[in-house]
């Protein structure tokens, strides 16, 4: 069978066949796969090192946070409601009326200006008064001290409708935004905020948190002494009684001066607040209105019965001195009244003469036009003082004739020395009994002074804030902080697990590249 | 091996965590000493009158916890503390701070607002002004006093507030003013009758403020408030009514020409009042006159949407005539009553005086007979026995509300309604929280470097242990 072997071991090669040569190519793949378990494997045998690893980099997590957070700490800030609760003093010429205060105006009637908070005077006293072991200057303490006022729930109101309006693109909106008045209440907020340093220079000083609150009190306390020191009335009646001297005065001379005194005790005591003439003094148990009754009661009784005596009966120690007095009194009123009268014509002249304005009105259905006149305000002004200069002029009237008939009186007297002995001992009990009253009402003034009305124009709530504990702030932090450390340590250890799975495998390639060189 | 290692590096741990907070703790130490917080005693004050909490005090009025550091108050503590040379008042008065108890969240309540355009709040009224009524006040120690000065000083500043609060809080009632301002005898009758009708209305208006207040206190054999504020108004009422009637009926007087006189001087004097009256009411006539021409009718100007009045202020104007008009002629009509009052005072008088009254008058008619001298002396000693009488009644009266005033005060303020408590003292002692609670601050950062320090110590030794194992 040799041809059969033959036929076997040649080939025989076709012209058009194709060769094919395919190479085997399959990779090890034990070589590029790591196995997961022998990473951990190689963990679980790191453990001792990287465990503690762990937990060192989850403390520092931990901690990192809380130190920066102690660090960048804001400084505390306290801070007081303060209610200025004084009455505002109106006087329009001819009443004086107290209010209570509702905004921010000042006992006299002007605007308060809060900004008088910081003032030197206010904070240099303060300062002095807290006595602080730090030495703050007083520009440092007025950069930290902050004023909000408080606005009324009318502004507010108002404030909120017109931005509701600028938000739906009402076109009225900016027009009544400009001509919104907005209105404070009697309150604002005074903030005081610890670190107190120049804005160039490094020292910063804090104040613990107890001296913190002590100083915005003291300063509130200082503000309140400011306050009373500028605008309170703290004026005492005056003495004029003492201007009666019985042995230079004639009798009715001496109850004139009198007269006039206790009338400038009453209008001072008229003059004052509603609550200071109920005040009822706790060493006496009078108030004032009672003085004041007793008062009028005195000058009615005592006074005028002595004075109606003193005036018939003619008492006068030196007639000539007297009446000559009372002439020149009598003069100058006279002079008064013909200034009053002509005043009164030539007023009248103008009303005589003045040209009122006409306004004719068409009415539209007949086609006619109807004129009337209507009186200017110029006229109206005119009218109301001429009614006034007549009130003026009689009161003047009332003078004169009363010194008329003094004088007349006293034209026609008779010496009476016992009369005039017995007048001038009771003008003497007269006298006394006025200094009584003035003394009373003198000791009931000083009292008043030392209460609340006059002591305290603000009140202030005590200090408040709290400096936000550094633990509970950070915490958040803190908690991510850890969690970034766990993972920190938790990648870490995978990698020192992962680095010799890497080592074998480039021991592995290298095996094999020696292999197959 | 491992195990003695394990319990080496314990020990190590054991070691370095106390060795950290003994530091910690040294540290602190240090720390406190340099910096010590101030030595200070406290007290607290509550005040749990009525009222307390609107700020006005039982007899009425606005209190102010500023008292407090008055000069009353600090004299009085400082004599009875014996420390008056050692510490002035106003050294004291620098020590001292007072704090009122204020919600903590007041600021906020200040500012707070609530939308007009949130419909589902429930509106609450905004608070006025918070008073506070508990108070806590605290004394620094800057002058160096010991614990028991300390504690001891605060107690009687406390005590001498209690005091002067009660003194000048409670409610008081006046003694009579009139007496020492008028001299009784030198009064006429009429004017005797008026100074106690003044004295006791003023007595009677109060009592009933009293009675208003506080309408069941109640003593016995006094009743209340209102059972003195009636016998005041009664006494008014019965007794000096008829003082009057009496006075005026029989014309008592004690000189009887010297009240003529008085009535004939009032009589010129309201004549002249009356003249210079009548003249400006007659000015007032015209001038109304001439401002009737000048005014116009009013008018009214109607448009699409607006009405007008065109007037000017001459309606105003016109009406303040008009009323200055009407003030004149009352005023006249008061004068008019008053001569009129005086004129038969004065002939009253005269029957007494015993001067034949005027034959031109033509009120003669009903002019009597002059009355004999011992009738008008016994009439006048009858007076006078009832008028003392009304006045013995007053007095009475006035004890009486002195009683119920007493016993007003004593209940609303005592020991109860203003309590103080005593005062304890705060020196920044080792044994002290605030002690621990700096050592906690303190130590605890110094004990976490230690632990992060040791923990990097131990991983890196094991490291070194493990590369020589790998090795």
């Amino acid at each position: 069978m040799d041809n059969k072997d033959a036929k076997i071991d040649r080939i025989s090669i076709d012209k058009d066949a194709n060769i094919n040569v395919v190479v085997n190519r399959t990779p090890d793949p034990a070589d590029d796969v790591i196995e997961l378990n022998k990473v951990f494997h190689n963990m679980k045998e790191r453990r001792r090192v990287y465990a503690w690893l762990l937990v060192l980099l989850m403390l520092v997590g931990l901690c990192v946070p809380l130190m920066l957070a102690q660090m960048n700490q804001k400084p505390l800030t306290v801070s007081s409601v303060v209610t200025l609760k004084y009455q505002v003093r109106r006087d329009n010429g001819k009443k004086i009326t107290y209010t209570d205060l509702k905004d921010l105006s000042a006992p006299d009637g002007s605007r308060l200006d809060l900004n008088e908070v910081k003032s030197s005077y206010v904070l240099s006293n303060a300062l002095a008064y807290a006595g602080l072991p730090k030495a703050v200057s007083v520009n440092n303490l007025r950069r930290n001290i902050r004023i909000e006022r408080i606005l009324t729930e009318d502004s507010r109101r108002q404030q909120e409708v017109v931005s509701g309006m600028i938000d739906s693109k009402n076109s009225g909106a900016y027009a009544q935004a400009q001509g919104l008045e907005l209105t404070y209440e009697n309150q604002f907020i005074v903030s005081l905020t610890n670190g107190f340093g120049d804005e160039n220079s490094q020292k910063i000083i804090y104040l613990t948190d107890s001296e913190l609150r002590f100083l915005l009190n003291q300063i509130l306390d200082a503000y309140n002494d400011y306050l009373i020191r500028t605008y309170a009335d703290l004026t005492l009646p005056e003495d004029k009684i003492a201007l009666a001297d019985p042995e230079a005065l004639d009798v009715l001379e001496c109850l004139d001066l009198v007269d006039a005194a206790l009338e400038d005790l009453k209008v001072y005591c008229e003059n004052k607040p509603q609550n200071v003439l109920e005040y009822r003094s706790y060493v006496t148990g009078y108030t004032l209105t009672e003085l004041l009754e007793v008062l009028n009661l005195f000058r009615q009784e005592r006074m005028d019965e002595l004075y109606s005596f003193a005036r018939t009966e003619a008492i006068a120690e030196v007639p000539e001195t007297l009446i000559s007095g009372y002439q020149y009194k009598l003069d100058s009123v006279d002079a008064k009244i013909k200034v009053q009268e002509g005043n009164i014509n030539t007023v009248q002249g103008i009303l005589d003469g003045y040209q009122n304005e006409s306004i004719y009105v068409s009415v539209q259905e007949s086609g006619t036009t109807k004129s009337a006149t209507t009186t200017t305000d110029y006229y109206n002004q005119l009218i109301l003082e001429q009614a006034a200069n007549y009130e003026t002029l009689a009161d003047l009237e009332i003078k004169a004739a009363n010194y008329r008939d003094t004088i007349g009186s006293l034209r026609l007297n008779a010496e009476n020395d016992d009369l005039v002995a017995k007048a001038n001992e009771e003008l003497a009990g007269c006298i006394a009994g006025a200094r009584a009253i003035y003394g009373k009402i003198r000791e009931q003034m000083k009292e008043i002074f030392s209460a609340s009305f006059y002591t305290e124009y603000l009140e202030h709530s005590s200090a408040q804030g709290k400096s936000a504990s550094v633990f509970a702030k950070a915490v958040r932090n803190m908690a991510i902080g850890a969690v970034l450390g766990a993972v920190a340590g938790v990648a870490i250890w995978f990698i020192a697990g992962l680095v010799p799975e890497f080592r074998l495998r480039r021991e592995k390639e290298q095996q094999g590249k020696a292999v197959t060189e | 091996m491992a195990g003695t290692k394990k319990t080496h590096w314990f020990r190590i741990f054991v070691i370095v965590m106390i060795g950290a907070f003994v530091a910690g703790t040294v540290l602190s130490a240090v720390l406190f000493r340099i910096n010590p917080s101030k030595i200070y005693a406290r007290a607290t004050l509550q005040l749990t009158f009525d009222g307390a909490a609107d700020g006005t005090a039982p007899n009425g009025r606005a209190y102010s916890i500023r008292d407090l550091t008055s000069d009353e108050v600090i004299g009085l503590a400082l004599e009875r503390s014996s420390l008056g040379d050692r510490i002035t008042p106003d050294e004291l008065r620098a020590s001292l701070y007072i704090q009122g108890n204020y919600p903590s969240d007041i600021v906020t309540q200040a500012m707070s607002y609530e939308s007009l355009l949130d419909f589902a709040i429930n509106r609450e009224v905004k608070y006025d002004i918070y008073h506070p009524t508990q108070f806590t006040v605290i004394l620094y120690n800057d002058f160096s006093l010991k614990q028991g000065e300390l504690t001891g000083l605060l107690d009687n500043v406390m005590n001498a507030y209690k005091e002067v609060f009660t003194a000048k809080y409670s409610a008081t009632v006046s003694l009579t003013i009139g007496d020492d301002v008028f001299e009784a005898d030198s009064l006429e009758y009429a004017q005797r009758i008026d100074l106690m009708r003044t004295t006791v209305s003023q007595l009677a208006l109060y009592a009933r403020e009293m009675a208003a207040k506080d309408a069941t206190l109640r003593v016995d054999g006094i009743g209340g408030f209102s059972d003195v504020a009636v016998r005041l108004q009664s006494l008014m009422d019965n007794e000096l009514e008829s003082l009057n009637a009496r006075i005026s009926t029989d014309a008592l007087s004690a000189d009887a020409n010297r009240l003529i006189s008085q009535y004939n001087y009032q009589i010129s004097v309201y004549g002249n009042q009356r003249d210079a009256q009548k003249k400006r009411l007659e000015s007032l006539n015209e001038l109304i006159g001439t401002y009737e021409k000048q005014k116009s009718e009013v008018i009214y100007l109607s448009t699409a949407d607006s009405l007008t009045k065109i007037d000017g202020n001459s309606s105003q104007t016109y009406d303040a005539l008009i009323n200055l008009r009407k003030a004149t002629e009352e005023t006249i009509t008061q004068i008019d009553a008053r001569i009129n009052d005086y004129e038969t005072k004065i002939r009253n008088l005269n029957r007494y005086s015993g001067e034949a009254s005027d034959a031109d008058d033509p009120d003669a008619a009903d002019a009597v007979t002059a009355v004999s001298p011992e009738d008008a002396e016994r009439k006048k000693a009858e007076f006078e026995a009832a008028f003392s009488a009304a006045g013995a009644k007053r007095d009475a009266a006035v004890a009486d509300f002195r009683t119920l005033l007493d016993r007003y005060n004593a209940r609303e303020i005592n020991d109860d309604t203003v309590a103080v408590a005593s005062a304890r003292y705060f020196a920044p002692r080792y044994l002290s929280s605030a002690f621990a609670l700096k050592v906690v601050r303190t130590a605890g950062p110094v004990c976490a470097v230690a632990l992060i320090v040791f923990l990097a110590v131990l991983v890196i030794s094991r490291r070194r242990e493990e590369k020589e194992l790998l090795k």
